[in-house]
Formats: C-alpha cells, sequence, structure tokens
C-alpha cells in the first residue's frame, strides 16, 4: 500500500499496473469489468437497449432468441434483452438505496450507541436484539404489509432490515476505536463528541463498512428481486428482474427465456458482488 | 451450566416479548387509521366502522392495544381474520402441516447434504476438483432461490416429468420445493465447515494427535470434526430458523398452501391479523432454534458457559 503512495503516477504507469492487477486477479477484473457494464446499463438503457421495454409487437409474441431478439420476446412481444437492460437501473437503484438506507440508520445508530456507551447503549443494544429477533427479511414483510406494497417501501423496508447489522457492526468498531490514544488525546484537548466522531472516528470507520455494505448490496439484490418476484415488490409491467421472473413463471413449459435471463441477471449481478466483497475483505484484513 | 441456561432463556423470553411489542407497533400504527386499511375502500356504514373500530380496541390508546393484544395473546387467540372471519390460529393451523413437511425435509437436506459436502471438500486436495466444488458452493450462494426453483421446474418437472409443478400431492409434490429450498442453505453450511476443518488442521493440537501416530482419519474424525462443527452449529441455527421465512418465496413458485403462500396472499388483502399472527410465529421458531443452537454450542465448548 505504501509503496503506492510514493510511486510517480503517469498514465502509462496506471495502465501496466492495471493491466498487472488483471493478471494477477483476473476473476476480480472480470467482476468489476461486469458492474462497470451494469452501470453504463443503468445510467444509458436507450443508448444501450435496442428495443422498447414496454412497448411490444404482438405478432412477434413469445418468439425465441435469436439475433433479432438476443434475449427473445415475452407474451406481450416485448424485447426481453431491452427489458433486463432497462430493468439494471431499477434492480440497482432499489439495492444501493436500501444498502443506503440501513448504513446510515444503523449507523448513526452504532456510532452514538458505541460513543457514549452507559444507559443509551444498553437500551439501544436492547432493541437491537429484538429487531435480530425477524429472521432476514421477515422485518422487511412486516414493514410492506403495513406500508403497502411500492418500490419506494420495498427499499425502505429491506433497509430497515439490515439495521440490526450495520449498527452491530458500526458499534463494535466505535467501541474499539474509542480506547486507541489519538481518540483519548482529542477527549482530552477538549474537543466535543460530534467533531470526535466526524473527524476521528467516522474516517477509520470506512473500510470494514465499505467491505459490510458490498456484502449487504448482494443480499439487498437477491431479497428485493425475491420481493418483487411474490409480487410485493417492483409491479408489472415494471421490468425489474424480480417482477419479470414472475411474468415469464406461467410461460416456463413454452417460453423458457423470458424468465432465465433476468433470473441470470441477478445471479450473474450477485456472483460479481460477492467476489469484489470477498477480495476487499481479504485485501482489508492483510493490510 | 444451569446459570448459562437461565439465563439464556430469560433473555429469549424479554426478546421474544419485545418482538410481540415491535410487530404490533409496525403493523398496527403505522398503517395509520387501521379500520381504513382493513376496510380497503369497501363502502361501509358509520355502524360497521363503529363495531369494527370497538372489536379491535381501536377506540383505545395505543398501550392500552397492546395491552389487550397481549392478554389475547398469552391466552392463544391471535385474532380474526379480515377476510375468512375466522380465527387467525385456525387459519395458520390448517396451513401449517404443508410447510412443516416443506421445511422439515429442507433442514434434513441442507444438514445432511451441506455436511457431507463440507467435510467431503476437506478431504480433497488442492486442485481442479476442489477448487470446483467452491466455485459450486459460491454460486449456489449467490443464487436467488426462486431462479433456482424455476430451473429446477423446467428441467425435472416440465422436461422429464419426474415431478408434478404445483400443488402439494403426496411426497412427489415435496421433492423440487425441499431441495430448492435446502440448496443455498446446505451450500452455507458446507462452505463454512470446509473452512473450518482447513482452519483447525492447522492447530497444533492437531499436530500433536499426528504425531502420537493416530491414523489421519482418527486425527480427523475425533479431533478435528469436533471443533470445526462448533460455528456450523450457530449457522445451521440461524439456517434452520429462517427456512420459514424462506418458504414465503418456494410456496409461490410452486404455489404450495403453505403459511407463506398464506403470508403472501395476506399482505397482497390487507389481512392484517394474519401477517401480525405469521411474523409472530416466524420470529418465535427463529427465537427457538437460535435458543436451541446456542445451548448446543455451549454444551460442546465449554469456553462458552
Amino acid at each position: 500500500m505504501h509503496s503506492d503512495e510514493t510511486t510517480l503516477v503517469t498514465p502509462a504507469s496506471r495502465l501496466s499496473r492495471m493491466m498487472a492487477f488483471a493478471r494477477r486477479e483476473p476473476l476480480v477484473t472480470l467482476c468489476l469489468l461486469f458492474l462497470l457494464l451494469l452501470a453504463a446499463a443503468a445510467l444509458f438503457p436507450d443508448v444501450l437497449a435496442p428495443g422498447n421495454p414496454t412497448k411490444g409487437v404482438l405478432k412477434e409474441a413469445r418468439n425465441g432468441p435469436s439475433w433479432a431478439h438476443l434475449f427473445g420476446t415475452d407474451a406481450i412481444g416485448r424485447d426481453v434483452f431491452s427489458r433486463v437492460i432497462h430493468g439494471t437501473r431499477i434492480s440497482l437503484s432499489v439495492s444501493v438505496l436500501a444498502v443506503a438506507t440501513g448504513l446510515v440508520v444503523g449507523g448513526l445508530v452504532g456510532l452514538v450507541s458505541g460513543y457514549f456507551g452507559g444507559w443509551v447503549d444498553a437500551i439501544v443494544m436492547r432493541f437491537i436484539d429484538v429487531m435480530m429477533a425477524f429472521p432476514g427479511v421477515l422485518l422487511a414483510m412486516a414493514i410492506i404489509a403495513a406500508r403497502g406494497r411500492s418500490i419506494d417501501n420495498l427499499i425502505l423496508a429491506i433497509g430497515i432490515s439490515a439495521v440490526p447489522d450495520y449498527a452491530r457492526l458500526v458499534r463494535g468498531q466505535v467501541l474499539s476505536l474509542r480506547k486507541l490514544p489519538f481518540v483519548e488525546g482529542s477527549i482530552a484537548s477538549g474537543a466535543g463528541p460530534v467533531r470526535i466522531m466526524l473527524r476521528h472516528i467516522l474516517p477509520n470507520l470506512l473500510r470494514p463498512v465499505i467491505v459490510f455494505a458490498t456484502i449487504g448490496a448482494g443480499f439487498a439484490l437477491l431479497a428485493s428481486s425475491a420481493f418483487s418476484f411474490i409480487g410485493l415488490g417492483a409491479q408489472p409491467p415494471s421490468p425489474e428482474w424480480g417482477a419479470m421472473l414472475a411474468d415469464g413463471r406461467s410461460s416456463l413449459a413454452d417460453a423458457w427465456w423470458m424468465g432465465a435471463f433476468p433470473g441470470l441477471a441477478i445471479f450473474l449481478t450477485v456472483i460479481a458482488v460477492n467476489v469484489v466483497s470477498q477480495w476487499l475483505r481479504e485485501r482489508t484484513q492483510s493490510i | 451450566m444451569l446459570a448459562f441456561l437461565i439465563r439464556r432463556l430469560l433473555a429469549g423470553i424479554f426478546v421474544l416479548i419485545g418482538a410481540t411489542a415491535l410487530s404490533f407497533f409496525i403493523i398496527r400504527v403505522i398503517p395509520g387509521d387501521a379500520v381504513t386499511t382493513l376496510l380497503g375502500g369497501t363502502p361501509t356504514t358509520p355502524e360497521v366502522e363503529a363495531k369494527l373500530r370497538e372489536q379491535f380496541h381501536l377506540d383505545q390508546p395505543i398501550f392500552v392495544q397492546y395491552g389487550l393484544y397481549m392478554q389475547d395473546l398469552i391466552q392463544g387467540d391471535l385474532g380474526t381474520s379480515m377476510r375468512s372471519h375466522e380465527p387467525v390460529s385456525t387459519t395458520i393451523k390448517d396451513r401449517l402441516p404443508s410447510t412443516m413437511k416443506l421445511t422439515g425435509l429442507a433442514v434434513a437436506l441442507a444438514l445432511a447434504g451441506g455436511t457431507t459436502l463440507g467435510i467431503f471438500g476437506s478431504l480433497l486436495p488442492r486442485g481442479p476438483l476442489e477448487r470446483l466444488l467452491s466455485l459450486f458452493q459460491f454460486g449456489m450462494v449467490s443464487m436467488p432461490s426462486f431462479w433456482l426453483g424455476l430451473i429446477l421446474l423446467t428441467i425435472f418437472s416440465f422436461h422429464y416429468g419426474w415431478f408434478p409443478a404445483t400443488g402439494d400431492r403426496g411426497w412427489k409434490s415435496l421433492v423440487l420445493p425441499a431441495c430448492t429450498l435446502a440448496i443455498p442453505s446446505g451450500a452455507v453450511i458446507a462452505q463454512l465447515l470446509r473452512d473450518g476443518m482447513n482452519q483447525v488442521l492447522k492447530e497444533q493440537y492437531i499436530t500433536t494427535a499426528r504425531a502420537k501416530g493416530l491414523r489421519e482419519l482418527t486425527v480427523r474424525q475425533r479431533h478435528a470434526l469436533r471443533n470445526a462443527l462448533i460455528p456450523v452449529i450457530t449457522v445451521a441455527g440461524v439456517t434452520v430458523g429462517s427456512l420459514l421465512t424462506g418458504s414465503v418465496v418456494i410456496e409461490t413458485v410452486f404455489a404450495r398452501p403453505g403459511i407463506g403462500k398464506l403470508a403472501v396472499d395476506s399482505i397482497v388483502n390487507k389481512d392484517l391479523p394474519v401477517v401480525q399472527g405469521i411474523v409472530l410465529l416466524a420470529a418465535t421458531v427463529y427465537l427457538v432454534t437460535n435458543l436451541i443452537a446456542d445451548i448446543l454450542y455451549a454444551a460442546i465448548d465449554p469456553r462458552i458457559r
């Protein structure tokens, strides 16, 4: 790590370093490139998609994969490939926003709880214990039941159900950071709690939190597409991947491509995210 | 050990009571006026509305409502379904056997398959086969369960016609959903066990055991496996406990009339008392399996107590 900072960075050396990285970590490179491609699809779906995601040509309904329609067409003749590309934005933003919700709320709770300790910590942690009594997505299900089925509620529900994990992670980190000399030093020099939390503790939290958030992103994608699949998230005709799979379920016997490609999109994205998160985890541990 | 047991049990009861409160407040308070939600836009008279308000104690302050809810709960009364007007406990009981069969088989498959694959994986020498197995496990962990279900359906039901595609009739209709539910959990257990074995085999007491001249199989069975199993117990507890939640998705894929399907239908129909009953049931199952895992853990590893 330290050698990176001291070497002079020229465009040529940067390129050769990237090539060296690609040779050393081919799988991670491949996954990062795939995620970059997904990001492009999410940002510019109209440029990348060859057809219209919502309007179909009925004459071409249920056509198998061909050069004209790479992923085939669905029951009302919409191009599945275009729908998958347009769905990227929905599926990815739901996951990212859900992680962000969990991270901000859980992180704040953990930060305050770990920093102040005492009875604040005791009360907060008992509450977190209670939240942990709900397995995985059950809490999310309760929230969706209460608030109704929509994308916004899906984001909120999955985000909130991840709050205990982030709160516990951040609290643990804060507890160990608080005892370090540089934090005790700044307390002694009269810095207030807000300043210490923002200036000294938060920057040191970033690494473990980023690793954890990437793991959370893969899980959030699985959970959100599962909710959309069972009809509790994005509603058809939305090209969200889980909702597309639900659409393809009824045509499984005669039009396998309707479900296969959105499913593959979810699967590959989760794998890419998990590979990157594992690589990040190993990297942070070795430092 | 007894002190540990009592402490864990008390903590469990506290969390369970907290869970009833949390689910009560999420489901009853967030929707705002519950009567409007419950009626779902159906035209009604003020008398009907007032009756509903009384029935659900909505004319009382929220903490009184919770107290009354708890009073009913202790007597085993989970409330009344808004759709069928049957007691929630009856509605759940009707659907329970189907889900119990599904999760029971899935638990057995996940534990048996996961430990077998994990031990097998730890025996493999470093090489392509070992890498292939670890890639397979990695893939299964990242697999959306509903997609896996649809793939199994396409292959074994539509293509070969070995198993029925939907419904709950006999053991044949149980195979595909149970496998779908078990595979991701089994993969997690296998991966964990393999990592654990590799970790434990580096320990000094393993070297000692080998130096004593014990056979490799004895070293692995008596010394390594026991220690590698410890973290697996905790994860197995969590996995088994969340299978009930997993059944929500699987029962939708295979159109099985179980608790999971009931949960989805009740959310769509805004039948909140039923949703609340299921949420509470799933949380209780999860808490109890985790408690059992904790106790097993402590029984095996005295350091925990």
